[in-house]
């Protein structure tokens, strides 16, 4: 604001105005009684501005405007300490009267101008800041400040006018040199027109200029996502985060990128401290509940979602997917109850029936639940994905030929999904068509080479079909996509021992016939073979054993840090204890128990578990 | 990408092909937090069992067997009433349970506790959580065979009169004195019931240190002289370190079986940790869980165990049906300890490696190939389990082959191999019945109450399921669990007594018209231990039913082991019984015992109980009289 800067002028002031009155007709209410009480009041409003009282000062500076109207620096000195006071809107008047009174003022242009553009009246500001910058130009006036033009870009951009804004803003770059500040302002603008690369560019630009510069590293990360640069988007975010860890707007845009990088659990935390620090945010509980669901922890996203609805009642991701997340944590009837509440406000909405037959589902109630598909079939006819639900649906009620009618016409509707041909096949399996079975099932293999689950059953058909080599070699293919499970090893296992067995008649029968050579081969064949499936059944159980002596240390482990909680180290270390007899290559008992140690006042044993659990987690 | 419905949806119809809906939903629940021992307890989070969609299958036709289409010959008929079985067995609620506890059940025992070799029977009792007035406590009870069909109630006077929440029984000599005791299983303190000799018992699991420190839900037991020295170890299983104070109920946790609200667990709750105690040799037990390697098994929720030597080196290992999990098999390193090999020998999962939830055990050598194999009631949707013993430890699932996968809807409990025709060849019978009462009205697809299975033995590695004209006894629908078997009317076929919950026990006396023959072989050990636990006895008879692909006329060889369990936890008779067709002698009985020594006799009628001391002396042989049935 220019503003009236120092005591003196307003007293400078009246002396011009009562010159003035001296030679012309005197106003009606220049009283010079009045001009003495509007000049203290000024005075005592600048007294009060300059301490930081302002709305002391507001209130004088509006006596002194009110008492002396006809002087353009009373109302200039209310605008400005209106804006000072965050009512741009109420300095709006205050700043066209001045600029009334003292017109070509390029100063009074710009205060108005910066307070409309302040005020939300972007377009309206313009002219303003046109006016401002034409009479700046004229013979004897001081040229604008790059302030100015930051001011006027920002009005154009608000107001839509995006390219000249971005001109503006580089003159502003011009008079003051590179500023990181303002990059990242032209990056912004170039990214709102599309012009990512530019955009691109000038935000790196903005970060060459000033590497802790956060505004720059946010948007430069958010761009990169929006490019699939996941990798760099991800730099960026974690180190804006970590330059301003209270920023919520950066931990959003961090966790929504750990998100689309697939690592929903560093993701939910980052979710998680952004919606404590600010969860004004639009969006940020429904962004957090969906990443606790995906990360199957349904029970901790039910909350964020019932937040999320209650910021936004209509949002339907909000609602669909809250209503999934009480299916699958057993709440079915409250599910129930969120579907036929889409249901009413949209009668037609086919995704509420669906749900709502998914719901049915879980609770058993199969017969709703395919009159609810049914419902949904008949707005969409040929949607594949509903005579799939349908098929399922038919499928837990044993009635195979309709689950089969259903899911062939799902296949054929959707000849390449999955899902129906593997469904199928499990169907056929399931009624002894061990030959259509595995039709289907290599048919879903076909279509989904990596889904090792399918390999799987591929193999335990073809095993029930006494195809024993194929599936031999199906179950290979399983337990190379799914290497940490046991089940694909112990069915191998059975095959190659019907493999051994079948050998072993082979050899009997060799023997039988006094083909003693052909006989010893075949032994020596089924020796093998058993000796592979025991292999197999060996490494399924070191499989399980590593798996269940984990769970059995985390288990003791959660047991230990409980206890702790309850002060009760004694018993916290004997869990701790129990932990690693369990798991001994799991660092995280180790650490704690080094804590519980050192609680004790036994740092020795306390800094050898410490180094223990750093020797181990390296490997974790 | 969220999750959005579709993805949802996918991923319940994947999972819903080869698991139950129910199982993924369990999945989604989170991991619970044990908190049963803090201060302050908390009511952990807990899942119902899972539910099991197996597929039910016919076997591949097998070889051509000479039984197909034969007429059964036996009926199995009910007779508990007119015997004067007729007390009710308690457990846990009638319609509705709160937890787990109140479903599982108990045991039965045919137990020839006065040596007059007539079948008694022991049946055990439960309990209510809201107890029960003074003196109007159910307790377990023991039955003399009146030897005309009846039983008289010498409960009282026999001092077994105790109440809680029994379990599991098994029977064995462990002081040596000559007379069989009864070790039963509670929730709670375990009663070690001595024989007194003179038709009373005196419970010493006190003296005899057996007292354990803290609330544990013990559940399957057998006797067997791990350590081969003459004195019997005591195994006992753990189901579920369960604390009713910190249990979650089903509204707590909202634990579901197919929509349904029932007792939470065992998915969630804490498993029991399996004991097995060493008998000194003078009267008392040492527990040597930790040491012996009992709590390194990769399963837990222990329910059913059987001891038996499964691999033939002449050394006793445990086989447990744990409940939703691996069962276990405890192999005995011959050096006091046991190593759990139940993956690597293939008798821990179902033929496609999955965990199930296993209820019952029962072992005998099914194809006759001198090897014992397996046999395990699991949970309803799942098949049986039939493990075939290869030798070498190694066993083959052959459920579906053997033709045990026809049936998936039932849920099993007791079960045993059990030569019903007298043939030579072992049969089996499962005893049914759902776990949660609440299935009833319910539109889950099976009932509270159910039939059994009875499948005869087609001497080919197949059985066929002839349940529908097994009789009444197999027909009617009852809420069985426990079963056990033993020629109570000493007739000369195989009988069984049936515990069952809230209901009077069933026993299913089986009438034959077959006129085939048979030996029993009761055995009485002096360097090994007094009941013979462990012997393993071999038949060598010319049955006229010998094992296919043998030249006519071959005779058949049969074995069998001495055992202090079967089934569902439940105790048969000591009497090893071996139906022999249409055999006029015995060629040859062979009894190795747990010493080492090995008795042989020949030549040996048919249609006797021989008693036969350890060296070879024959203590008694007797034919008994023509069965009179009431």
């Amino acid at each position: 604001m220019r503003g009236c800067g120092m005591v003196h002028t307003f007293a400078g002031c009246l002396a011009l105005v009562l010159a003035r009155g001296a030679v012309s007709q005197s106003p009606p209410h220049t009283e010079p009684q009045a001009i003495k009480m509007a000049d203290a009041a000024f005075h005592a409003g600048y007294a009060a501005q300059q301490q930081g009282k302002l709305e002391q000062a507001r209130l004088q500076f509006a006596k002194a405007a009110r008492l002396a109207p006809q002087i353009p620096e009373g109302h200039e000195a209310l605008g400005t300490v209106l804006v000072e006071l965050g009512r741009p809107r109420e300095a709006v008047p205050e700043f066209a009267a001045a600029a009334k009174l003292e017109p070509g003022n390029a100063g009074l242009e710009t205060d108005l101008a910066v307070a409309l553009a302040q005020a939300g009246e972007a377009a309206g500001s313009i002219p303003h800041f046109e006016a401002a910058l034409r009479l700046s130009r004229l013979p004897g006036q001081k040229p604008v400040e790059a302030v100015f033009f930051e001011d006027y870009a920002r009005a154009l951009a608000a107001a839509g006018n995006s390219n000249k804004a971005a001109d503006e803003f580089a003159t502003a770059e011009t008079l003051t040199g590179p500023r990181a500040d303002l990059d990242d302002d032209i990056g912004s603008l170039d990214a709102q027109m599309g012009q990512w690369d530019k955009a691109r560019s000038r935000f790196q630009s903005a970060i060459a200029l000033d590497g802790k510069y956060v505004p720059a590293r946010f948007h430069l990360g958010v761009l990169l996502r929006r490019q699939q640069d996941l990798d760099a988007s991800l730099t960026e975010l974690k180190t804006a985060a970590a330059l301003e860890p209270s920023n919520g707007e950066v931990l959003l845009e961090y966790g929504r990128t750990l998100e689309a990088s697939g690592n929903d659990a560093d993701a939910a935390d980052q979710l998680a401290k952004a919606v404590e620090i600010n969860p004004q945010m639009p969006g940020v509980q429904l962004e957090l509940a969906m990443t606790l669901q995906r990360l199957g922890r349904q029970d901790d996203a039910i909350p964020w979602f019932r937040q999320a609805l209650k910021r936004d009642p209509h949002n339907r991701t909000a609602l669909d997917n809250l209503g999934l997340a009480l299916t699958l944590t057993g709440k079915g009837k409250d599910a129930l109850a969120l579907f036929r509440q889409a249901l009413a406000g949209d009668p037609r909405d086919v995704d509420a029936y669906e749900n709502m037959g998914m719901a049915e589902v879980q609770l058993s109630a199969f017969d709703d639940a395919i009159a609810d598909f049914k419902k949904a079939l008949a707005l969409r006819p040929n949607d594949p994905e509903l005579h799939y639900d349908l098929g399922v649906t038919y499928k837990f009620l044993d009635r195979f030929d309709q689950a089969v009618a259903e899911l062939s016409l799902s296949e054929h509707l959707a000849p390449t999904l999955p899902d129906p041909p593997y469904t199928l096949g499990i169907l056929y399996m399931q009624t002894g068509k061990l030959d259509q079975a595995i039709a289907q099932l290599k048919q879903a293999v076909a279509l989904s080479p990596e889904n090792g689950n399918t390999w799987a059953i591929l193999g335990s058909t073809l095993r029930q079909d006494s195809q024993l080599d194929e599936a031999a070699d199906a179950l290979r293919k399983a337990i190379s996509l799914l290497p940490a499970q046991p089940s694909p090893r112990v069915t191998l296992a059975s095959v190659l021992a019907e493999q051994a067995a079948s050998l072993a008649q082979q050899a009997n029968a060799a023997d039988a016939a006094g083909d003693q050579q052909k006989a010893g081969q075949l032994r020596s064949q089924m020796k093998d073979l058993r000796s592979q499936a025991a292999g197999y059944r060996q490494q399924a159980a070191q499989m399980s054993r590593a798996a269940v002596s984990r769970q059995r240390a985390e288990f003791a482990l959660s047991a230990g840090n409980e206890l702790m909680l309850h002060g009760r180290l004694a018993d916290a270390i004997a869990q701790y204890q129990q932990a690693i007899e369990a798991d001994p290559g799991f660092a995280e008992p180790h650490l704690q128990l080094a804590i519980a140690y050192q609680r004790q006042g036994r740092s020795q044993e306390a800094a050898a578990e410490r180094a223990q659990a750093e020797k181990l987690a390296p490997a974790q | 990408m969220p999750l959005t419905r579709r993805g949802l949806l996918k991923s319940l119809s994947r999972t819903a092909l080869v698991l139950p809906l129910r199982d993924v939903l369990r999945l989604a629940r989170p991991a619970f937090a044990l908190t049963g021992q803090m201060a302050q307890p908390q009511k952990p989070g807990a899942s119902a069992r899972q539910s099991y969609s197996a597929e039910a299958r016919p076997a591949p036709k097998g070889a051509p067997s000479p039984v197909t289409g034969t007429p059964l010959g036996v009926q199995f008929v009910d007779v508990a009433c007119q015997a004067g079985l007729d007390l009710e067995t308690i457990f846990g609620g009638v319609h509705r349970n709160t937890y787990l506890l109140e479903t599982t059940g108990c045991g039965a025992a045919f137990f020839d506790y006065d040596h007059d070799d007539w079948l008694d029977i022991f049946l055990i009792n439960g309990w209510r959580l809201e107890g029960f007035p003074k003196d109007r406590e159910p307790v377990c009870h023991l039955f003399r065979n009146n030897r005309d069909g009846t039983f008289t109630d010498v409960t009282l006077k026999a001092g077994v009169a105790r109440s809680g929440w029994g379990q599991a029984c098994c029977v064995g000599d462990y002081n040596n004195d000559g007379w069989n005791d009864l070790f039963v299983t509670y929730y709670g303190q375990n009663s070690l019931f001595r024989n007194n000799g003179n038709g009373t018992f005196t419970d010493v699991a006190k003296e005899a240190g057996l007292l354990e420190d803290r609330l544990r839900w013990n559940s399957g037991c057998t006797f067997l002289d791990y350590d081969r020295d003459g004195n019997l170890d005591l195994f006992v299983g753990n189901y579920i370190d369960l604390d009713l104070k910190t249990a979650p109920t089903p509204q707590e946790a909202n634990c579901t079986y197919k929509g349904i609200q029932v007792a939470c667990g065992p998915p969630g709750l804490l498993g029991g940790k399996n004991i097995l105690y060493h008998n000194k040799g003078d009267g008392t037990f040492t527990d040597v869980s930790q040491k012996s390697g009992m709590w390194t098994a990769l399963g837990t929720y222990a329910l059913s165990a059987v001891a038996a030597d499964l691999d033939n080196t002449g050394w006793p290992n445990i086989y447990v049906a744990n409940d939703s999990t691996a069962a276990s098999y405890y192999v005995n390193q011959k050096d006091g300890t046991f190593k759990d090999e139940a993956v690597e020998a293939g008798v821990a999962y179902s033929p496609d490696g999955k965990p199930q939830a296993g209820m019952g055990v029962s072992v005998g050598d099914y194809n006759r190939d001198g090897l014992l194999d397996i046999v395990k009631t699991n949970f309803a949707g799942d098949t049986d389990s039939l493990y075939m013993n290869l030798g070498e430890c190694s066993f083959d699932d052959q459920t579906y082959q053997a033709g045990l996968g026809i049936n998936t809807r039932l849920l099993g409990w007791g079960v045993s191999f059990m030569d019903i025709d007298n043939d030579g060849w072992l049969d089996i019978l499962v005893a049914n019945g759902h776990v949660y009462p609440e299935v009833d009205g319910a539109q889950v697809d099976a009932p509270y109450a159910e039939r059994k299975y009875l499948y005869r033995n087609l001497r080919n590695g197949q059985f066929e399921d002839l349940s529908l004209v097994g009789g009444a006894g197999i027909t009617t629908p009852a809420k069985a669990r426990g079963f056990s078997v033993g020629d109570y009317d000493n007739d000369g076929d195989l009988d069984a007594v049936v515990n069952c919950v809230n209901a009077i026990p069933q026993l299913l006396r089986c009438d034959s018209s077959l006129k085939r023959s048979w030996i029993k072989i009761r055995v009485v050990g002096t360097r090994s231990n007094r009941t013979g636990i462990g012997a393993r006895i071999k038949v060598v008879a010319h049955t006229g039913t010998p094992v296919l692909g043998a030249s006519p006329g071959s005779p058949l060889t049969q074995i069998d082991e001495v055992r202090s369990s079967n089934g569902y936890f439940s105790a048969g008779d000591l009497r090893m019984h071996f139906g022999l067709g249409d055999a006029a002698k015995v060629d040859l009985v062979e009894i190795r015992w747990p010493s080492g020594t090995v008795d042989t006799l020949s030549d040996l009628d048919v249609n006797r109980l021989y008693v036969v001391q350890e060296g070879g002396k024959i203590l008694k042989s007797e034919a008994f009289p023509a069965a009179h049935h009431p």
